[in-house]
C-alpha cells in the first residue's frame, strides 16, 4: 500500500515537474530586444563559499542596470546554471546556453570547470569570464574568448615573490595539489630565482584542512619569514592559527581566495598582520564611484567575493553597450573587439583598472598587498 | 514466499533463458533503441548531452552491477577506474596517434588489468573491509591522476577535442551519441549473455553462498577476478566514452564522490540487472537536472532552487531505500508485464 502511494507519488510530482520543464509557455517572456547573458555559478560545491557571493555581485548588478532601463535601454535576462563547481555540468549548460540560448558573454567560475570549456568557448565564439585568474585564461592563444576582471593568479604571486624580496625574506610554499593552488607554482619559482628569494619550503594543504601543525613545523623549522597561500580562507585560517601555536613569524601572503573577509572572521585575532593578494576595493570604501549602489543593494553578506562579481557584469555592460553604440550585433566576436577598446577602464572603481590587447588578456600586470589590521584589510604595498 | 517467488524469477531470467524474456521485452527494446537513435537527431544540443551522459553511466553502471550487483564485491572506486580509462584513452589518441577506436577498447583492457591489480585484495577480502580496499584504490588512483601528469597534463585534465574515426568527425554531438549508444547496446547484450553463462551464474552464486557455491566446485578465486576485470573494462570503456563526450578529461569527474554517486545508481535502479543500470542513470542525471530546469522556467532564479536540490536529490534517495529497496526495475518488470498482458489480452480480443 505505501509501495504504490509512494510510486504514485513519485510519478505525479516526475510528471508535472517534466512538463513545467519541457512545455514551452513554461519559458518567462522576454520583451523585445531582450540581451540574454549566461552564468554560470558554484551554489552548493566545494568552494561555495566564495561562489554564493560571486553569483550574487554577479546578479544584482545586472539586476540594478536592469532597474535603470537596460544596457542602452535595452534589458538583459541572465539565464543562471547552477553546476557546483562540477565540471561535466559545467560543459552541459555551457552547451545549453551558446547553443540552445544563443548566448554571447557568459559568466563563469573555477579554474577546472572554466578549463574544460576553453575549446568549446573558442569553437562557439562566446565570450567567457571566469572568476578564476589562471594564467592560462589570459593566453589568447589558449583561450581567445577569456576575459577576467583581476590581475592573474600568476602575475599576482609574481608580485608577492618581489614584496618579500624587498622584505629580504625567506618564502615557504603552502598550496593545494589541484590546478587552482599550483597553477602560479612555476611563476612563483622563476621569480624567486630572477630577485633572489629562496623558497625554504613547499607544502600541500587540503581546502578544508583541520590541522596544519606538520606544515607549521616545516615553515618554522626552514626559518620561512612569508608563506605563500594558494588555497581557501579556511586553510589560510588553520595555518594562521598552526603557526603562532608552533611560534612560527612566518606571514602567510594569501592569494586572492585565501586571503579575504572570511578568513579574518574564521582566524579571528590571529588573522592580525597576515597579507593578502586581496583584489577589490573593500566594502564601504567609498572612493569607488559604485559604493553607495551596492552598499544599497543591501546584500547580507557583503565581501571582496561580491564587489568582484558586481565588476564583472559592469565591465560585461560596457562592452555591451560600446558595440550597441556602434550598432554591432552582440555576438562574441564583436564583444571580444569591445574589449580590445577599454583603455584603463576601471569597472565602477571597484577593482584596478583593465587593458587587453589581442596579444595579452591579463588585465594588470602588477598587484598590491594587503594586510590585516584592527580586523580589516587595509593595502600597505604596491608593486 | 512472494519474496522468494520473485527472486526465483529474477535468476531464472538469468539461468539459461534468451536474453530477454519476452516477445514484448525484445520488440520493447529495439523499438527503444531506434527511437534513441532516430529521436537523439532532432533534439537541441543540451537534451542530447543529457541523453549521452544517461547512456555512457548506464554502460558505467553495467560494469559496476557486474562487479557489486551479480558478483556482491561492492566498490566505492568505480568513478576512478572510469578515469584510468579516460585518461588513458586520451594518451593513447593523443600522445600516441593511435585511431579513437583501438584507443577505447585498450583503454578498456588497461583498466581491467588495473581492476585486477586492485582486485587482487579481494581475494582475501569481503564486506565492509573489501568496501574499505576499493576506498583505498579510488584514493590512490585520485592521487595518481593530480600527479602524474606525464599522463593526466594537469591535476585539472586535459582537453581531447572532438572524436574522429576514419577521417569523420563527430561535431555534432547527435552524431557522438550513436556512436556512445552502439557500444551501451553492445555491452547491454554482452552483459546479458555474461550473466546467462557459467560463470555469470558462479558470480550469482559467490554472491549469495560463496561456501557452497565452493563446495560445489566452483572457483572462487577466478570468479571473483574475472568480475574485477570485466566489471572494469565496462568502467574504462565508459570513461573514455565520457572523455570525448566532455571533449575534456576532467580529474574532478572521477572523484570520490562520483564514485558513491554511481553505487546509489546501482542500488536505486536495482542491483544486478540491466534494467536498473539504465533506470538508476536516468534517475542519477535527470533529478538534479529537472529540478534546476524547474528552477529557471517557474522562477526564472536558479538561485533558490540550487540549495535545495542536493536535500531533495537526498530524500528521494531515502524514500527509494525505504519504499522500493530492491530498486527500479523490479517495478519496471512489474509495469511491463502489466502492459504486455494488457496489450496481449487487446490483441486477443
Amino acid at each position: 500500500m505505501l509501495q504504490s502511494i509512494f510510486y504514485r507519488t513519485i510519478t505525479i510530482v516526475f510528471l508535472l515537474t517534466a512538463m513545467l520543464c519541457f512545455f514551452p509557455g513554461c519559458e518567462p517572456a522576454e520583451e523585445e530586444g531582450t540581451i540574454r547573458i549566461g552564468q554560470i555559478t558554484n551554489r552548493t560545491g566545494e568552494t561555495s563559499d566564495v561562489g554564493i557571493p560571486l553569483a550574487d555581485g554577479v546578479r544584482d548588478a545586472w539586476r540594478w542596470i536592469n532597474e535603470q532601463g537596460g544596457v542602452r535601454e535595452r534589458p538583459v535576462r541572465i539565464l543562471e546554471r547552477e553546476t557546483g563547481y562540477n565540471v561535466p555540468r559545467t560543459i552541459a549548460a555551457f552547451r545549453e546556453l551558446s547553443g540552445d540560448y544563443g548566448v554571447s558573454l557568459v559568466h563563469g567560475f573555477g579554474t577546472p570547470d572554466s578549463e574544460a570549456v576553453m575549446d568549446l568557448a573558442t569553437r562557439a565564439q562566446v565570450i567567457y569570464m571566469p572568476t578564476s585568474y589562471d594564467e592560462r585564461f589570459v593566453n589568447p592563444e589558449m583561450a581567445p574568448y577569456f576575459f577576467i576582471t583581476n590581475t592573474d593568479y600568476s602575475t599576482a604571486a609574481r608580485s608577492a615573490v618581489r614584496y618579500v624580496a624587498e622584505q629580504n625574506g625567506r618564502l615557504g610554499l603552502a598550496r593545494n595539489s589541484g590546478g587552482f593552488g599550483m597553477a602560479p607554482i612555476g611563476a612563483i619559482k622563476d621569480e624567486a630565482e630572477k630577485v633572489g628569494v629562496p623558497i625554504v619550503s613547499e607544502q600541500d594543504m587540503s581546502y578544508t584542512p583541520t590541522s596544519a601543525v606538520q606544515q607549521s613545523l616545516a615553515f618554522r623549522n626552514a626559518d620561512a619569514t612569508h608563506v605563500w597561500m594558494g588555497n581557501t580562507h579556511t586553510a589560510m585560517a588553520v595555518l594562521a592559527r598552526d603557526l603562532r601555536r608552533q611560534e612560527s613569524d612566518a606571514v602567510i601572503i594569501g592569494n586572492i581566495y585565501a586571503g579575504d573577509e572570511n578568513f579574518i572572521r574564521t582566524a579571528g585575532s590571529d588573522a592580525e598582520g597576515h597579507l593578502s593578494l586581496y583584489g577589490s576595493v573593500e566594502y564601504g570604501d567609498e572612493s569607488a564611484g559604485m559604493m553607495e549602489v551596492i552598499m544599497q543593494a543591501g546584500y547580507r553578506d557583503p565581501n571582496t567575493h561580491y564587489i568582484r562579481g558586481w565588476a564583472q557584469a559592469l565591465l560585461a555592460a560596457e562592452v555591451i553597450g560600446m558595440a550597441i553604440d556602434r550598432e554591432l550585433e552582440i555576438t562574441g566576436e564583436n564583444l571580444r573587439n569591445m574589449f580590445y577598446e577599454l583603455e584603463d577602464f576601471s569597472p565602477g572603481g571597484l577593482v584596478p583598472p583593465v587593458n587587453y590587447t589581442p596579444e595579452d588578456h591579463r588585465p594588470g600586470q602588477s598587484s598590491a598587498i594587503y594586510q590585516v589590521r584592527d580586523g580589516r584589510w587595509v593595502k600597505i604595498w604596491e608593486d | 514466499m512472494k519474496q522468494s517467488a520473485e527472486k526465483h524469477t529474477e535468476h531464472s531470467a538469468a539461468n539459461g533463458l534468451p536474453l530477454l524474456e519476452t516477445r514484448f521485452e525484445r520488440y520493447g527494446a529495439v523499438v527503444l533503441v531506434l527511437g534513441l537513435a532516430v529521436g537523439s537527431q532532432f533534439l537541441s544540443g543540451y537534451y542530447v548531452s543529457l541523453l549521452t551522459t544517461i547512456t555512457i553511466f548506464s554502460l558505467a553502471a553495467m560494469g559496476l552491477n557486474l562487479l557489486s550487483g551479480n558478483a556482491g564485491l561492492i566498490s566505492i572506486a568505480h568513478a576512478a577506474f572510469m578515469g584510468v580509462g579516460a585518461f588513458t584513452a586520451a594518451w593513447f589518441v593523443i600522445d600516441m596517434g593511435l585511431p579513437l577506436m583501438a584507443a577505447l577498447f585498450l583503454a578498456g583492457i588497461v583498466t581491467a588489468g588495473v581492476g585486477l591489480l586492485f582486485g587482487l585484495p579481494s581475494l582475501r577480502l569481503s564486506g565492509i573491509y573489501l568496501i574499505l580496499a576499493t576506498f583505498a584504490a579510488q584514493i590512490i588512483l585520485y592521487w595518481f591522476f593530480e600527479q602524474a601528469l606525464w599522463l593526466t597534463k594537469s591535476p585539472d585534465g586535459r582537453p581531447v577535442g572532438i572524436a574522429s574515426i576514419a577521417g569523420f568527425y563527430f561535431d555534432d554531438s547527435a552524431h557522438y551519441f550513436l556512436l556512445v549508444l552502439a557500444f551501451t547496446v553492445a555491452g547491454g547484450v554482452v552483459y546479458l549473455n555474461l550473466l546467462r553463462s557459467g560463470l555469470g551464474r558462479s558470480m550469482e552464486a559467490i554472491r549469495e553462498r560463496p561456501v557452497v557455491a565452493q563446495l560445489m566446485g566452483m572457483n572462487l578465486q577466478k570468479t571473483k577476478l574475472v568480475a574485477f576485470a570485466a566489471g572494469h573494462f565496462y568502467a574504462g570503456l565508459a570513461g573514455a566514452l565520457y572523455g570525448w563526450h566532455l571533449q575534456f578529461v576532467a580529474t574532478e569527474a572521477f572523484n570520490l564522490m562520483r564514485s558513491i554517486e554511481m553505487l546509489v545508481l546501482i542500488i536505486i535502479g536495482g542491483l544486478g540487472s540491466l534494467s536498473g543500470a539504465v533506470l538508476g542513470a536516468i534517475f542519477i542525471v535527470l533529478t538534479p537536472e529537472l529540478l534546476d530546469m524547474a528552477g529557471n522556467r517557474l522562477l526564472d532564479d536558479v538561485s533558490v532552487i540550487a540549495p535545495m536540490r542536493l536535500g531533495i536529490f537526498g530524500m528521494l534517495v531515502v524514500l527509494f531505500l525505504l519504499y522500493e529497496p530492491r530498486g527500479m526495475a523490479r517495478s519496471w518488470r512489474k509495469l511491463m508485464r502489466y502492459l504486455e498482458s494488457k496489450l496481449f489480452n487487446m490483441n486477443s480480443k
